[in-house]
């Protein structure tokens, strides 16, 4: 009876060392696969870019720029891309061409006027690029400059929080208010520094997370929102930005001179560059995490090519006094 | 609405026209159970040939048949049990309770979609699969370890996940649409050890059922299908055990009377050892450096227990309980005089269920089951770290931080049953149904003790997440199986739900109907429509599959789950050893749910603002030809289906392909008895790989308000690329000897016997190749991961 005990111990050790030493074997467990059919890879021309109408504040903040390149497969190398220079690149709109963009090389065009190199302004309207490429044909985007919202009110307040040991950032609170024209739009702020003139101090801004569900917080620190739930009427938008000082003690400052050094960038979107600034957060995001993320469709608005074609209207908007 | 009362008016009318027209009938009634061990047999055949009436023992072995004043024959029959005919006079209401015996030759062996009286062509209900345990025990299995839910990946319509898992996708149907009861308590998560290992351990279980379409109207909460299994009662006439030694677990039942013939208990526990075995060589590696210590290991346990009493020959009563959990732990710990250092990590997650039940035989005709359950399931996960520096044993710093999440689900419910069987026309069936959930979708746990010169400067002790939701679930049911014509016959009912969440109501009526028609040569021609709500679901991520996939509640933002499906088919039995079915299918589900595309499942954002509901479709066909007696048993398998899915927030609103979409599925079962001691036992699998996203393009993009370039990467459209194909060839060979006071079981077999590298996880990755000229290119290349090669097994069981 015990020498049978003494077996079935044995078999069952025997067995458990090949299964470990059969999983073990890198060989048996992994292999590259030949998936370059599978992959149904159609080359096409990548065209990105955002046109601006900038309607108020400092002028030249933001330059419209178009980048074209040739798609490559995932499996080939992404510091070998093609980009594409077929010379010149033209929007137009109803009335035809309205700006023809500078070739800088490498595939970039920016949209700034060569006799004069000042930059071409885009008013409220719809906008369409084309270009052909010998090879892959031609691709074509269109997309609307949005109207013009100005803020009617924007704040900055301090707010009484306790002191932490374990930051020196103190939080302030930004109150924006504005009326939302008819019709689906698209907006879009961040929080800039106005670099100090002739202040001994440097008031750095910072946003923090945002709570409210309907602003979309991006890794570029732009938050974005749709007007969805305010749909054709006033709304005020409050949020948190932390501020730190170098050269002085905050504490010290009183909140006129903390708001000479900040300013609103504020935007409209069209729907198209709203879109794509939406999905590249994600796709961003679901870099970093593999498998935990969802894949993600990047928006694509190019007519037989890949990228996108957007249009933003700005403007600074510095704090009331 | 009006649809369903006028469906509903039809029916009733049918059901009492015809009853009102039996007349001068007596009932016999009883429960039919083994001879042996004293369990009730389900599904067990009543058979009265002058009358040309039938019928069949219910879930807990009691049956019932009304017929004319009349010399009559009944035929008791069960598949791997010899058959019993009784005579006598019927005169008066008779109770006739009957003990089979197992048959030698047959022993349990067979799968079988009907019993052996009753072939597939007789039953009005379609795509239902019974499987007796011991086939199960049978067939090969990953390390040895049998596997109910893996077996029941080889039915046609029922696909795995992936490599290992034990999940079921039942018709293009996802894991969470199907109602798995443990002696009809709901158990919410069927995986141990990342789902490699179903929960059920096939020594405590009796009998599993499988539904996947053609619902009958007792069933609902889930759209895709459901799953009975039930606990074996245990022994009422003798001590017995069983119990085996396999590479990863052991096993032990005992089953045995508590007062002979009248009460009874069962008790088995498995447990995987690979822990003990392991730890004293984790230990030993992590103290290998001076002042080092740690430790680590994993494993999982079940415990399934059971004790029914036969009060009176009206009453019985049942108490069963389940309770099964997986715990990793890993633990490091470096320390000298002057400082401590630790690290700790924790991961589980488990079940518990228990039934109370308690049956009544009102008349020879009217039957109940009353239920009080409770289940429960919880995933707990924590991280630690702890460093502190010591002054004369005094500690002088310290940094200790630890991070908790903790979700689950857990439910208390009462239901009541009752079977009436008028006359054997009809086999009424009605009750009703009141279940609290209780859900925790997520909470996180933070601790923290900051100490500085021997002051505490910071501490943290706080509880955040998700709140929880209670909710309340019911239903009520009617429906009957009705012999319309000698040649036409129906299943038709009428299921109505509720659900109560956040001062908002849901509810819904379902229509349930399965025809069947007698067509000449014995072709039964099946049809069956049913509609279907789910009001519990879980979140899961696409990419992959984890314990911490929240069940989560419907709420007045998330919109319950609906489906109705139909389905078409052809039965017969061929020869005299075969089976045929032929089945085609229809499902369209409605508010199903989804992450949104880029939302991650380790976000603290609520967790509906990260969802999106869509809808879904199915189709296919499914092919079932199995042979059911003599020394060569088995099946073939063949599913040629579509599964696809539309959301409006992802892959720009347009269909694309279910993560499990797989057009082809083939599988093939044998099941070979040499001779008494031998059994061969083999399996080979088939499966279209699964869909994949796979960027296919890339290129660089602008982006203001800079301009840089930044790299993006496109797809042709979700899931729209394949992994390669799945196929798997498993053997297995059992050795038995009867012995004088056991009997012994050697199995030894091979998973993947030809060692094919299936797919697991692909991935894009990088390779740098140095060229001839000494310049270094670098390669992307897609690698695919596999799980396991040839992986053999073996193991010894034994019975007593």
């Amino acid at each position: 009876m015990r020498q049978s005990y003494i077996s079935v111990v044995q078999i069952l050790l025997l067995a458990i060392i090949a299964s470990l030493a059969m999983t073990s074997c890198e060989d048996a467990l992994v292999k590259d696969l030949d998936i370059e059919d599978d992959l149904d890879f159609e080359q096409r021309l990548g065209l990105s870019g955002t046109i601006f109408h900038q309607f108020d504040g400092d002028p030249d903040f933001q330059v419209s720029g178009i980048l074209l390149a040739e798609s490559q497969s995932i499996i080939e190398n992404p510091e070998e891309v093609v980009y594409y220079e077929g010379g010149e690149l033209n929007v137009s709109n109803s009335s035809g061409v309205v700006g023809q963009f500078m070739e800088l090389g490498d595939g970039r065009y920016i949209g700034v006027d060569p006799n004069t190199m000042l930059n071409y302004d885009f008013p409220a309207e719809t906008y369409s690029v084309e270009v052909t490429h010998p090879s892959l044909g031609m691709v074509s985007a269109t997309t609307t400059m949005p109207e013009p919202v100005y803020l009617t009110e924007i704040t900055l307040d301090s707010i009484d929080v306790p002191e932490s040991e374990f930051s020196d950032l103190t939080p302030f609170l930004v109150t924006m208010t504005f009326t939302d024209p008819p019709g689906e739009n698209f907006y879009g702020f961040t929080i800039d520094r106005i670099p100090p003139n002739t202040e001994y101090f440097t008031v750095r801004p910072r946003l923090q997370q945002v709570n409210n569900p309907n602003l979309v917080w991006l890794n570029s620190d732009l938050v974005v929102f749709t007007d969805e739930i305010f749909e054709d009427s006033e709304y005020t938008i409050s949020f948190y930005i932390d501020i730190s000082v170098t050269g002085a003690i905050l504490s010290d400052l009183t909140i006129e001179q903390i708001k000479s050094q900040l300013r609103i960038v504020w935007s409209c979107f069209s729907e198209d560059r709203y879109r794509f600034d939406i999905s590249y957060d994600n796709f961003v995001d679901s870099s970093d995490l593999g498998p935990f993320f969802e894949p993600v469709s990047l928006y694509n608005n190019v007519e037989n090519g890949l990228g996108y074609f957007g249009a933003a209207n700005y403007y600074i908007a510095e704090f009331d006094n | 609405m009006k649809t369903y009362t006028k469906i509903l008016v039809f029916c009733l009318s049918l059901l009492f026209t015809t009853i009102s027209l039996a007349q001068e009938t007596f009932t016999v009634s009883g429960y039919i159970t083994d001879k042996q061990t004293g369990e009730t047999l389900i599904s067990a055949n009543i058979y009265e040939s002058s009358n040309a009436a039938g019928s069949v023992t219910n879930l807990y072995g009691f049956y019932s048949m009304t017929l004319p004043s009349d010399s009559i024959y009944l035929s008791f029959s069960y598949i791997g049990y010899q058959s019993q005919v009784i005579g006598i006079y019927l005169d008066k209401d008779i109770n006739l309770d009957i003990q089979l015996d197992e048959s030698v030759a047959l022993q349990e062996v067979e799968i079988t979609a009907s019993r052996a009286v009753e072939e597939i062509q007789e039953r009005s209900q379609m795509s239902v699969i019974e499987i007796p345990i011991g086939q199960i025990k049978r067939m090969p299995a990953l390390l040895g370890e049998v596997d109910v839910l893996k077996t029941l990946q080889l039915l046609p319509g029922v696909q795995s996940g992936g490599e290992g898992q034990s999940g079921l996708y039942v018709r293009g149907g996802s894991p969470d649409q199907n109602l798995i009861l443990l002696d009809g308590v709901p158990v919410y998560n069927v995986s141990h050890l990342f789902g490699f290992f179903s929960v059920f351990n096939a020594d405590a279980i009796k009998d599993v059922k499988l539904t996947k379409g053609g619902y009958p109207a007792r069933y609902g909460g889930r759209l895709s299908s459901v799953l009975e299994i039930n606990m074996k009662e245990g022994n009422n006439k003798e001590i017995h055990g069983a119990g085996s030694i396999g590479l990863i677990s052991s096993k032990l039942s005992l089953e045995g009377p508590i007062i002979k013939d009248k009460m009874s208990f069962i008790v088995s526990g498995r447990r995987t050892y690979i822990d003990l075995l392991a730890r004293p060589l984790i230990r030993r590696g992590f103290s290998s450096n001076e002042g080092q210590s740690g430790d680590a290991g994993y494993f999982f346990y079940d415990l399934n227990a059971k004790i029914n009493y036969k009060i009176s020959d009206k009453d019985r009563l049942y108490l069963s309980a389940y309770t099964g959990d997986d715990q990793f732990f890993v633990r490091i710990e470096d320390e000298d005089d002057d400082f401590a250092d630790s690290v700790r990590s924790e991961l589980g997650w488990g079940n518990i269920t228990s039934a109370l039940r308690w049956n009544h035989k009102w008349s020879n005709r009217m039957f109940s089951n009353v239920s009080a359950t409770y289940t429960r399931y919880n995933f707990r996960t924590l991280i630690g770290t702890d460093l502190r520096e010591f002054d004369d044993g005094v500690v002088e710093s310290r940094n200790a931080f630890s991070a908790g999440y903790d979700s689950g689900i857990n439910d208390l419910a009462l239901r009541v049953d009752f079977d009436f069987i008028p006359n054997p026309n009809h086999y009424v069936k009605f009750g009703g149904l009141g279940m609290r959930h209780s859900f925790t979708p997520g909470e996180f746990m933070l601790d923290a003790d900051v100490v500085s010169n021997s002051q505490t400067v910071f501490e943290l002790d706080t509880v955040f997440g998700q709140e929880n939701v209670k909710a309340l679930e019911y239903n009520f049911f009617i429906e009957d199986d009705h012999k319309i014509t000698p040649t036409l016959k129906a299943n038709y009912g009428l299921h109505f739900s509720g659900f109560n969440v956040d001062n908002t109501n849901y509810t819904s009526l379902q229509p349930r109907i399965s025809l069947r028609q007698l067509l000449p040569r014995d072709i039964a021609l099946k049809a069956s429509f049913a509609t279907m709500r789910q009001y519990v679901q879980f979140l899961t991520n696409e990419n992959i599959g984890l314990p911490w996939d929240q069940w989560l509640p419907t709420t007045d933002r998330v919109k319950p789950q609906d489906s109705w499906q139909v389905a078409l088919g052809f039965a017969k039995t061929v020869g005299k050893d075969y089976e045929l079915s032929i089945e085609g299918y229809y499902k369209q589900m409605t508010n199903l749910i989804a992450y949104e595309e880029g939302a991650s499942l380790l976000s603290v954002n609520p967790w509906e603002d990260q969802v999106t509901q869509g809808e879904g479709k199915s189709y296919g066909a499914e092919v079932f030809m199995q042979k059911k007696y003599g020394r060569f048993t088995g099946w073939l398998g063949y599913t040629l289906s579509w599964s696809w899915r539309r959301f409006d927030d992802k892959n720009f609103g347009e269909w694309y392909p279910f993560k499990f979409d797989r057009r082809n599925d083939i599988s093939l079962v044998g099941v070979y008895e040499l001779n008494d001691r031998i059994t061969f036992a083999a399996t080979w699998v088939y499966g279209t790989g699964n869909a994949v996203t796979f960027a296919n393009s890339q290129l660089p993009v602008i982006l203001p308000p800079d301009n840089f370039e930044r790299d993006v990467q496109y797809f042709n459209g979700r899931n729209s690329n394949r992994l390669p194909s799945y196929h798997r060839l498993d053997i297995n060979v059992d050795f038995t000897k009867v012995k004088k006071k056991h009997t012994r079981i050697w199995s030894i077999g091979a998973y993947n016997a030809y060692s094919r590298k299936n797919p697991f996880f692909v991935n894009f990755e990088t390779d740098f190749v140095r060229q001839a000229d000494g310049s270094v290119d670098a390669e992307t290349v897609l690698r695919q991961y596999s799980l396991f090669p040839i992986i053999p097994s073996v193991s010894y069981r034994f019975e007593f």
